[in-house]
């Protein structure tokens, strides 16, 4: 094994905070996937041609799956970051038809790899593979992902699953992510956090109308967090990053939300949150927002409304130093 | 209590009652009538112990800034006798490792553990009657954490304060006593480290009252004595790394400095048979930070190695520490050089285990804000309730008392530590020095410049690459405009640089720092697994290890008329506070694997001239 790869180390771990504890590692260590067969079959058949067509995509991508372990076995918290390095691969295989598919292999078919032994590896593995498909916006892997989601393998694979679904953002399974994403279950969380990169109108309203409703701070931390991603200014001034016909009210929806948080909350780490949120979605009629909502508020809100335009007139993402 | 009385008498003190010699001219001698039961402590702090000076011998239980004796915890190893190892040479578990030190014998190890023990004296009592005695005890709180010793014989002692007594001889010639702690202060509900020890005899009592000097962590400000690092010798990423770090160390200390300045652990020796370190994470596994009590000739310093409580192997509970931090008690643990290992796996919260690594535990350097002084600065961690380091190690570091924590959220970190984003640099400023802050948005607004200014094709991360040595190597370079065209990372970036103004405006709140003192240090942020981790090398997070110089992660920046724009920001930003900027590359071994130069390296700083005591804290 090459020396540099075994003494890599890494990270993370962190998890925001609503990420699951760790009497849940087992159901975090994704099961097999269960595809609908028909999903399967298509896999299965386009993969001979990927294979040829993106030869070395594929071969990199099993080099990473077979120095998973050891990318692992030092890490600096509970996982090595898989995603970086496979999205320079991803990025190396822009062009080659079908190269997504080296991604969702190993997650779709363990079997044909040796798949890391440790917990975290596994975890850190297939929720790269994920996050780095995601960077081919391929509706060949829709398929996949839908299939993750909708059975639920783990946080990690869900949230991954759920974020290359809204990138693609095809507006059925927008539709199906803000569903779930309101609807109580084991995979509301992470289909959450996953929403923040689906920037399409409807993951706003739904975000926003659970920003008004969420009382559970760790939840509610992760709608605002979601809504600042999804909105970024510096994200929707990228041209064709969101539809021009839902940018001002994909950007308005996302900065009501966070601000109904902010005003409704009572922990102050999710009061910093959301305003983190509306600083970084720094929505031009944020201003306008916070007179709106001035009548009717506690003299507490009125402090923090304060506080808030406050912050606003130096806002940090504008970055005009 | 120093009740003296005097009582006229005959030259008929009974024979036997010892010197003087009764006169039996027929003069009439003062002789005390009340006992000479007197306790004195070095109360002055100059290192003696002085029974004719009213600075020591009054207010003896009264503990400040400017009065009160001080002792350590006496947990170094002065004969270096303590094992690591088993008889079949493999390093014993983790809490095996911790049971050995000084203190945790009754025994004086050696003159030099002599000088890690606090000076007590009892005065002479000449006139002690014959078959007087005098007991010694402990505060009940501290009598689990002190041992006493006495000087007989020549020799000093254990002195069983539940048996022993001193003698009349001794009482009448007086005694000499040394004291130790056998442990810091973990748990100030527990036990606060003000120990009060009480002399009695013939119904008189007389105290001292001690106090454990706490354990402080070294700040930006105090001067570097030795930097480590982690070597691995053939690996291409530890050569560069340390190339670069040996030439910057020579640049500034002088040709071949980095010879004794620069200690290399060779990360792949095997310390037992089964633990070889493998870990480039040299900041992350241990933090050196002393503790000092004063002496006649100056302060005595200890260093104290707190080894980080990641848990690894939490199945094994006498030894689910990280491998590498066995070097605290395997290398490091020595004369006047102690090991630290907290840990609660009880509590143990996989989720943050990486906010135990020691890059989430920077000091803030000295300053006073709102009527308060922190003279040796205040600690500064990731930590919010629901992720926050261990708590048993967070008690013990508040238990210390002297640098209340300034705790932020770094919860949105991949990582999760303080130095991913904010660092300190000495200024010619009122304060005396300046914050370094990563800034995702002036990143931005550079590169948005450069394309601007028709130069959207350049590339950065030139010559990089993502990984190396297996076929998954990828070039790293990207073009500025495609940089700025990724939404994930200006996604993250935006966030970045909002959540990153929350930690500064606590900062500021805190510290009563000005915009003026900040300095905007401009790196982008990328998302994995939902947090956030530096795109760039993060160039906040470098090694601060002279005055004048900070040693930076080379930015791999775009070159513009062959000039990178990052690192000519960054020179330029920090010479504005006389300050230097060398070039570490870390790309290979560090970057690229989620950390920078600070990450990889560790401090040791003068502490001689610390004289914490005065801090009324």
């Amino acid at each position: 094994m090459p020396v540099s790869l075994r003494r890599s180390l890494v990270v993370v771990a962190v998890v925001s905070a609503s990420l699951a504890s760790a009497a849940d590692q087992a159901a975090l260590v994704a099961p097999t996937l269960k595809l609908d067969p028909v999903v399967l079959q298509k896999f299965d058949l386009a993969l001979p041609r990927a294979r040829v067509d993106a030869a070395t995509v594929f071969s990199s991508v099993r080099g990473v799956v077979a120095h998973a372990d050891a990318f692992d076995a030092k890490r600096r918290g509970r996982f090595f970051p898989m995603t970086p390095l496979l999205r320079d691969v991803a990025r190396a295989g822009q062009g080659h038809r079908g190269a997504v598919l080296a991604f969702l292999e190993p997650v779709v078919h363990p079997e044909h790899f040796a798949m890391p032994r440790s917990p975290s590896a596994l975890i850190s593995l297939r929720a790269g593979l994920l996050e780095a498909s995601a960077d081919f916006k391929d509706p060949l892997a829709a398929p996949v992902y839908r299939g993750i989601v909708q059975t639920g393998t783990g946080y990690y694979d869900v949230r991954a699953a759920a974020e290359a679904l809204g990138t693609l953002g095809l507006e059925p399974d927008v539709a199906m992510l803000s569903k779930l994403a309101t609807t109580p279950g084991p995979s509301q969380d992470a289909v959450i956090s996953g929403l923040g990169s689906c920037r399409r109108l409807a993951a706003a309203v739904a975000l926003t109308d659970l920003a008004t409703t969420e009382r559970d701070v760790k939840r509610a931390t992760l709608v605002v967090g979601s809504l600042g991603r999804l909105a970024s200014a510096w994200v929707l001034a990228i041209p064709h990053a969101v539809p021009a016909n839902e940018l001002q009210p994909l950007r308005h929806t996302a900065a009501v939300g966070a601000l109904a948080v902010y005003l409704s909350a009572v922990e102050p780490s999710l009061r910093d949150a959301a305003s983190d949120a509306l600083m970084t979605i720094d929505a031009p009629e944020s201003k306008a927002l916070i007179e709106a909502a001035r009548p009717g508020a506690t003299e507490k809100q009125q402090a923090a409304l304060d506080a808030l335009s406050s912050r606003f007139d130096r806002n940090p993402t504008r970055g005009s130093r | 209590m120093n009740r003296f009385a005097l009582m006229v008498v005959g030259s008929l003190l009974a024979a036997g009652c010892g010197n003087p010699v009764p006169n039996f001219g027929g003069d009439l001698h003062p002789v005390p009538l009340a006992p000479l039961v007197v306790l004195v402590a070095d109360a002055n702090r100059n290192g003696t112990i002085d029974f004719a000076d009213p600075t020591e011998t009054t207010d003896k239980t009264t503990w400040n800034a400017v009065h009160g004796a001080i002792m350590l915890a006496n947990i170094d190893d002065d004969q270096s006798r303590c094992v690591s190892k088993d008889a079949s040479g493999r390093l014993l578990p983790d809490t095996e490792l911790l049971k050995c030190n000084d203190g945790a014998d009754t025994v004086i190890n050696g003159e030099s553990d002599l000088l890690d023990l606090a000076p007590l004296g009892v005065q002479a009592w000449p006139y002690a009657p014959d078959g007087m005695t005098a007991g010694l005890a402990v505060d009940a709180a501290s009598a689990p954490h002190v041992h006493l010793f006495i000087k007989r014989g020549g020799a000093f002692t254990f002195f069983d304060w539940t048996t022993d007594r001193l003698s009349t001889d001794e009482l009448r010639a007086g005694a000499t006593l040394a004291i130790e702690a056998t442990d810091i202060v973990r748990d100030r509900a527990v036990w606060d480290g003000f120990v009060t020890v009480t002399l009695s005899s013939a119904n008189v009592t007389d105290a001292v009252k001690l106090r454990v000097a706490p354990v402080i962590t070294q700040h930006h400000l105090a001067t570097e004595k030795q930097v480590y690092v982690s070597a691995f010798a053939h690996d291409p990423g530890s050569v560069a790394t340390r190339a670069s770090l040996k030439a910057a160390i020579d640049a500034v200390k002088g040709a071949n400095a980095s010879a004794t300045f620069l200690t290399e652990i060779n990360a792949e020796q095997n310390i037992g048979g089964a633990y070889p370190y493998e870990d480039q994470w040299t900041q992350d596994y241990f933090e050196i930070a002393y503790m000092s009590m004063p002496t006649a000739t100056g302060a005595h310093v200890i260093d104290v190695f707190y080894r980080s409580a990641n848990v690894y192997y939490p199945g094994t509970p006498n030894n689910p520490l990280r491998d590498a931090g066995k070097v605290v008690f395997a290398k490091f643990r020595g004369p006047d050089s102690a090991g630290i290992s907290i840990f609660d796996l009880a509590t143990h919260n996989p989720d943050s285990d990486s906010l135990n690594s020691y890059g989430n535990l920077e000091t803030i350097p000295p300053f006073s804000n709102a009527g308060k002084d922190y003279p040796q600065g205040r600690l500064f961690r990731g930590n919010i309730p629901t992720f926050g380091p261990d708590p048993a190690f967070e008690k013990m570091l508040e238990a210390q008392a002297l640098q209340p924590p300034v705790y932020v959220d770094t919860s949105w970190l991949l990582v999760g530590h303080v130095d991913e984003t904010i660092s300190f640099v000495k200024a010619a400023t009122p304060r005396g020095w300046v914050m370094l802050v990563n800034d995702a948005a002036l990143a931005r607004t550079m590169l948005q410049a450069q394309v601007t200014a028709g130069n959207s094709a350049v590339k950065m991360f030139t010559g990089e690459k993502w990984v190396d040595d297996n076929n998954v190597e990828t070039p790293a370079e990207i073009a500025i405009s495609d940089v700025l065209a990724k939404t994930d990372v200006m996604s993250e970036s935006s966030t970045s640089a909002a959540h990153i103004d929350s930690q500064v405006q606590i900062l500021k709140a805190e510290t009563g720092l000005t915009d003026a003192e900040i300095i905007h240090i401009p790196y982008l942020h990328e998302p994995v697994m939902g947090v956030s981790l530096a795109y760039q090398p993060g160039t906040v997070n470098g090694l601060y290890f002279a005055d004048d110089t900070f040693a930076a992660p080379d930015p791999h920046g775009p070159q513009i008329n062959g000039v990178d724009i990052f690192k000519t920001q960054m020179e330029t930003a920090l010479g504005t506070v006389g300050v230097k900027v060398k070039w570490v590359e870390d790309w290979d071994l560090y970057h690229r694997l989620a950390g920078e130069v600070h990450c990889g390296t560790n401090s040791r700083r003068n502490a001689a001239d610390q004289t914490w005591w005065t801090s009324g804290r």
